[in-house]
């Protein structure tokens, strides 16, 4: 079974699937280290805190290919997210998550032999390490071989985010391997420099990896004490929980009361949304919420037991949603930051490293509430494109159409010239039946919308 | 590729010289207070436990 394709870079081992079930092989190189996972009591403390991914040791037979000393079933995390697809507060807790770790490992002999934010997932609402081989016995005397990672990883944009802008965070999808030092350094504000944490993090970092070169090569790494280490952790702590962010306006966060829906129609759509998700059966066990805002039809949709992805373009609006699923403990809602104009695509090495939009799983219903005139007019894309997109993602859509009267459609239609004969309820259907069949439609009352319910034809 | 880096051990990524020699300035920096802030938290669990003790003795 050949190794997934972003399982590569580490030679302790490889992720693979065999008959659609997770597989990870752990190879001799990495026996004495797994085995001190284990032993140490570490691995069990860190899945007992849920910050780690649990797993089962299965038979050599499960084997991918020779030098295979364990081979482990790990547990398989539902939807798979990246660093450039999470607001702030998802960002900044899992660097607290692998700082945690990495205190709990030092504290048992051991190391994070790497720091990359894409060892980390978010499962049941909270991030947790899904690399069991990233952590390692902890080399006498040496420096932490993961921490200009961890800087370029995580500090260096949760810095950005703070202090420039939360869309900063953008820039991991240009750098896959964490913003660079230098770039971080240059972006961020000047009185930066006065805060001694990203002073000496990111801007002195950054002025001493430019000036590395000059080092002679042969040269030894410098010693640090294990209190060294534990120091610069418990530093790297304190600096990251100092970086805040709150949305102050959002984009969309007078939303719903700049909407033209009353109270009652509000609580009408409510209705109307539950009772077409409530007609498809089976009953859909994941749900994909486009345009999701701050969450309040995903937890609607939650609320039928499935897991719910929400998806919005506003890092403002994911950042509400997140600190809502952290405060009521929701496990079934994952918000993240997405721009359907342009969304997330296949990227890393021969761009299969990290799965595009499209690919990252298959939602067995899709809702696009409040959504197609933003794609439609404020996209100028072609309701026959719309079509074909929302036929890729899911067998089932429930969509909101919201026609040229609606006042949310004239704000877009105010600064441009109309070009958009189709677009009506009849050019709408029309399009969207050539790739669905009509289940339900439904008016939503008070209002000038109306709400569909299709399936995929085929 | 496997690296040998002096006292670093195996490693499959850079750590980069740059990052270990500033990092061993921060370490440095940071040591001294980061052992007074530890026996400081010892201390006052110490207290706090002994009082508690006293409490339950009395």
């Amino acid at each position: 079974m050949p190794a997934l394709a972003s399982s590569f870079r580490d030679p302790s081992g490889f992720v693979y699937e065999r008959e659609g079930v997770l597989y990870r092989q752990v190879n001799e190189v990495y026996r004495s280290d797994y085995n001190l996972l284990i032993s140490s009591g570490l691995y069990r403390e860190l899945v007992d805190r849920g910050l780690m991914v649990e797993h089962e040791e299965v038979g050599p037979e499960f084997a991918s290919s020779t030098g295979a000393a364990v081979v482990l079933r790990p547990e398989r995390i539902p939807n798979i997210s990246y660093p450039y697809e999470w607001c702030f507060g998802q960002l900044k807790d899992a660097a607290l998550a692998t700082l945690e770790i990495q205190r709990q490992a030092l504290a048992r002999g051991m190391w994070l032999k790497d720091a990359s934010a894409y060892n980390i997932q978010f499962r049941g609402g909270k991030p947790l390490l899904i690399d069991t081989l990233s952590l390692e016995a902890l080399p006498k005397g040496a420096p932490w071989i993961a921490y200009a990672q961890f800087c370029r990883h995580f500090l260096a944009p949760l810095a950005l985010m703070a202090q420039v802008d939360p869309r900063l965070s953008g820039l991991l999808r240009v750098h896959l391997d964490g913003i660079p030092l230098d770039l971080a350094s240059a972006l961020l504000p000047w009185k930066s420099k006065l805060q001694p944490g990203i002073a000496m993090h990111i801007h002195m970092h950054a002025r001493a990896e430019r000036t590395s070169a000059q080092v002679e090569v042969s040269k030894p790494a410098p010693r640090i004490s294990a209190v060294g280490l534990a120091a610069t952790v418990d530093n790297l702590i304190s600096v990251v929980n100092a970086l805040k962010w709150e949305p102050k306006g959002t984009e969309w966060a007078d939303y719903y009361n700049e909407t033209n829906y009353s109270g009652a129609a509000m609580d009408g759509k409510h209705r109307l949304v539950r009772d077409l998700i409530d007609e498809i059966s089976p009953k859909p066990s994941l749900i994909w919420d486009l345009g999701a805002n701050t969450g309040a039809f995903s937890r609607l949709a939650s609320d039928t037991g499935a897991e719910v992805v929400a998806w919005d373009v506003d890092p403002a609006a994911v950042e509400l949603n997140y600190q809502q699923v952290k405060k009521d403990g929701e496990s079934k809602i994952l918000p993240l930051v997405q721009d359907l104009t342009n969304p997330s695509p296949s990227l890393g090495w021969d761009l299969a490293e990290r799965d595009s939009f499209l690919r990252r799983s298959s939602p067995d219903l899709v809702m696009a509430l409040a959504l197609i005139h933003h794609l439609a007019i404020g996209n100028n894309v072609p309701l026959p494109k719309l079509s074909a997109f929302f036929a890729e993602l899911g067998e089932w859509l429930v969509i909101e159409f919201v026609p040229k009267q609606d006042s949310q459609t004239q704000r877009l239609l105010r600064s441009r010239l109309d070009i958009f004969t189709d677009y009506s309820e009849t050019g709408f259907e029309s399009a969207f039946r050539s790739h669905f069949s009509l289940v339900r439609k439904v008016p939503i009352p008070e209002t000038v919308r109306t709400l569909y319910l299709f399936r995929r034809i085929g | 590729m496997i690296h040998q880096l002096a006292n670093i051990g195996p490693a499959y990524i850079d750590g980069g010289t740059g990052s270990f020699i500033i990092q061993a300035t921060i370490a440095g920096v940071l040591s001294a207070a980061f052992v007074i802030k530890q026996r400081w938290a010892m201390l006052r669990s110490f207290i706090s436990q002994r009082r508690q003790t006293g409490r339950h003795g009395n």
